[in-house]
């Protein structure tokens, strides 16, 4: 089921995109990729499509740069099928149509290039060489090609999807295939994005989200030409698409568009389109479509915020969720089972608001140990948190277990200090030495006054890795027990051995790959802390 | 956006008898008794609630529902005593909880009302032949999905014939429709999925064809009971604007739809 009741609100409904109405998220549209967005058609959009009777006469651009390509003469015009394409709007060729742009600054002086398309090819026509789907060019030869889409290059590659073109207007030609067969694909809906990484010299293409054509060499590494390209065209170019093609959608950016972007773009055009089942099983945006707040950020952040009772600032918000996303995509959000972020919220209420998990117990907190940017701070004697979770539950077992937390100031090194644990499963400090414990103890020197990521994670029974200082270290300990007794966070439960340090996040699970965690929680504090006034 | 006294958060603001709805500071509002975010309660119309991802309205008699208590603040609780007839509340539509018939004798009585005009409805047409989720007589205004026709209908209490239908082709398992009586205009409109509303006119009953008595159980009685399931029901007493219609369908295909 999914999304499919969102989906079915019509296009231009006030709440097809933005559910924040009514406490949930707001869905990613290409929109979202700023000023790199350089060209977007949308057959979908019923304003965009100006129709001369049953075929379209123009597919207006709504990336905000007005290259629109229209086509005057009504015999070369696509038709408009208004539930052509899985119910939904397409522009179907005969084989003769074909859309233009004139000149525009469409590929001009780049890095790079990004584009996706959505569409399929009719069962039983073949095709031409050098058929493209879109085509850049700063002549009107084929040799003079910037950019362009074809489903079959040439006849020394033939009827593979490929990109093709120049970087600058004085390189040859170049055509680079991916491993995808055209016409076997023939009848099959599809997902495009081809990419000319101008900068690195190399060229990628993706079919249905799985990568099918790797950093192949394209052209010499720089800038694109700086001049504009004189024609652009959109089922044709070289030659025309044969008869039954449609196209519904295309999406180009000025850039070599991050894989975080692209899996946006492609889970935005699969949810869009009905083409989720094309979608590999390990894409990031297969079980639900990109969100620019995600919707379990979204749902933390409503009860930060009532809690808080007062919105947090945009910088604030947009840090925890790239923060959530971006565990999502690393494929370890599902291992953390209890976390708290200690910083960002406007008061202690609000930071104890747990991200994931449990909400953890307060003993003897008072706001005034807390700050927004640098967390909550112990006293050593009274204060800590239960964070209501055991290390035996939710998954967490002997030898699958994470700990982690993100230590901003250092308070007494005198004697054991604890950060976060169990007598089985700790972290502490224990004078000048920062000390872990996952069922056994290794010892890092003079570690106690480093302040940034901690964590260990065990996936079994032989050893754990453990960093600090943004290095992981394999420790080679044997797991002996579990203590089956809630985890504490600035004291160890009973509780007792309090600590004094200050920390701005915890998190409790299943192992993990600590770098990520690092990396994504390291992430999170520095936007944190730039986002707050 | 909640109250504060100190640590406490009081329930409501109140100078007398009269509650605060608003409170500034300056120009800054401070203070609102508003839900946080929108939801039908917000509208003044609102005659009829049923929500069964609410589980503080579902009444289970062990794994089976008793009552589905109503959401609008007029105790229009739908009830089944009769512990064989009573549905169940299991998780299903985007991991939340709805209401499932069981298509032999599952259904609800509700207590008979004749104040709705426009009706939201959100519900797996289920697979039975028979059009479902209506009254029994002497009839019901809640509109039905018709399985074999695959269309959204409304049928007139009295006669219980299909006055209006829209669809064709609604093959989805779970939809959202809405029907509205436009009475003084003998016109009824339908949409589903908040799509464009379609308008047939019809002559309409404003004491009768606005009545609901029953939920998942047909006009006809014995073997027109559903095994479907509804998610959520919401009845207005007038006509609504277009931007509270869409409202509710926002509402509805953000809370349902999304997962």
């Amino acid at each position: 089921m999914a999304m499919e009741l969102l989906s079915k609100l019509p296009y231009d409904h006030p709440y097809r995109w933005d559910g924040t109405k009514f406490g949930s998220g707001r869905l990613w549209r290409p929109s979202d990729l700023g000023a790199d967005l350089a060209l977007w058609l949308d057959a979908e959009d019923t304003d965009s499509i100006t129709l001369n009777g049953s075929t379209v006469s123009q597919w207006s651009d709504k990336s905000g740069n007005a290259r629109h390509a229209s086509q005057p003469t009504a015999a070369l015009q696509p038709t408009y099928l208004p539930t052509g394409f899985n119910a939904k709007p397409t522009l179907q060729s005969d084989g003769n149509d074909v859309l233009e742009l004139g000149a525009t600054s469409l590929g001009r002086n780049v890095g790079g290039i990004t584009a996706a398309i959505v569409g399929v090819h009719a069962a039983g026509p073949t095709f031409s060489s050098n058929a493209n789907e879109l085509y850049i060019s700063t002549g009107t030869s084929l040799t003079s090609t910037r950019f362009a889409f074809t489903p079959n290059p040439s006849a020394s590659t033939s009827n593979l999807y490929a990109v093709a073109g120049r970087r600058l207007d004085a390189d040859s030609y170049q055509t680079v295939s991916s491993s995808t067969n055209s016409l076997d694909n023939r009848g099959n809906k599809w997902i495009r994005v081809g990419q000319a990484a101008y900068t690195d010299g190399v060229a990628n293409h993706w079919t249905d989200g799985t990568q099918d054509l790797t950093n192949q060499s394209f052209q010499t590494a720089g800038v694109s030409s700086d001049t504009d390209a004189l024609r652009t065209s959109i089922f044709g170019g070289v030659t025309q698409l044969p008869a039954g093609s449609q196209l519904c959608e295309i999406v180009l950016t000025h850039s070599t568009m991050t894989n975080l972007d692209r899996q946006k773009l492609e889970g935005y055009l699969a949810w869009k389109w009905n083409l989720v089942g094309n979608l590999p099983a390990d894409h990031p945006y297969k079980t639900q479509p990109p969100f620019v707040i995600d919707p379990e950020a979204q749902k933390y952040l409503r009860a930060v915020e009532a809690a808080d009772g007062q919105p947090l600032e945009e910088g604030v918000r947009l840090a925890v969720n790239d923060f959530v996303v971006g565990c999502k995509s690393d494929g370890i959000w599902d291992e953390i089972k209890a976390s708290c972020i200690l910083a960002g919220a406007r008061t202690l209420g609000g930071a104890l608001v747990p991200l994931t998990g449990a909400a953890p117990t307060n003993f003897n907190f008072v706001a005034g140990d807390y700050d927004r940017a640098t967390g909550l701070v112990g006293d050593g004697s009274t204060k800590y948190l239960n964070a209501n979770i055991t290390d035996n539950e939710q998954g967490i077992t002997l030898n699958n277990m994470h700990l982690s937390v993100y230590k901003t100031e250092t308070g007494s090194t005198v004697g054991v200090r604890y950060l976060i644990g169990t007598n089985d499963s700790e972290i502490y400090t224990n004078f000048a030495n920062l000390i872990t414990q996952s069922r056994a103890n290794a010892v890092i020197s003079g570690a106690a006054t480093d302040n940034n990521f901690i964590g260990w994670s065990r996936s079994t029974s032989t050893g754990y890795d453990l960093r600090v200082n943004s290095v992981t270290t394999a420790q080679v300990l044997a797991s002996t027990s579990v203590a089956n007794v809630n985890i504490g966070v600035f004291a160890r439960t009973a509780p007792s051995i309090y600590s004094t340090h200050r920390l701005a996040f915890y998190s409790i699970g299943e192992s993990l790959d600590l770098a990520l965690l690092d990396a994504r929680v390291s992430t999170l504090m520095t936007a944190i802390g730039a986002a707050i006034p | 956006m909640p109250l504060r006294l100190g640590s406490l958060t009081p329930a409501a603001l109140r100078v007398g008898a009269s509650e605060v709805t608003a409170a500034y500071l300056g120009s800054t509002l401070v203070y609102s008794s508003a839900p946080e975010f929108w939801e039908p309660s917000q509208l003044a119309e609102l005659a009829f609630w049923l929500d069964a991802d609410d589980a503080s309205t579902i009444t289970l008699n062990g794994s089976t529902v008793i009552q589905w208590d109503d959401k609008s603040g007029n105790a229009r609780h739908v009830i089944q005593v009769t512990a064989t007839s009573q549905p169940t509340n299991p998780i299903d539509l985007n991991n939340k909880r709805v209401i499932q018939f069981d298509g032999n004798n599952d259904f609800f009585n509700a207590p008979e009302f004749t104040t709705s005009r426009t009706v939201f409805i959100v519900a797996n047409k289920g697979s039975a032949t028979a059009p479902q989720l209506s009254g029994a007589a002497p009839g019901s205004f809640l509109p039905t999905w018709n399985v074999n026709a695959e269309k959204l209908e409304y049928r007139s209490v009295s006669t219980q014939t299909v006055l209006a239908v829209l669809g064709g082709g609604l093959t989805t398992e779970y939809a959202f429709g809405c029907v509205q009586l436009d009475t003084p205009n003998n016109e009824v409109k339908l949409n589903i999925f908040g799509g464009a509303v379609t308008t047939v006119s019809q002559p309409l009953s404003s004491s009768s064809d606005s009545k609901i008595n029953i939920v998942g159980r047909d006009f006809a009685g014995a073997n027109q009971f559903t095994d479907g399931a509804v998610a959520e029901i919401i009845t207005l007493s007038d006509l609504i604007s277009t931007e509270d219609r869409q409202n509710v369908e926002g509402y509805l295909a953000w809370k349902w739809g999304s997962v």
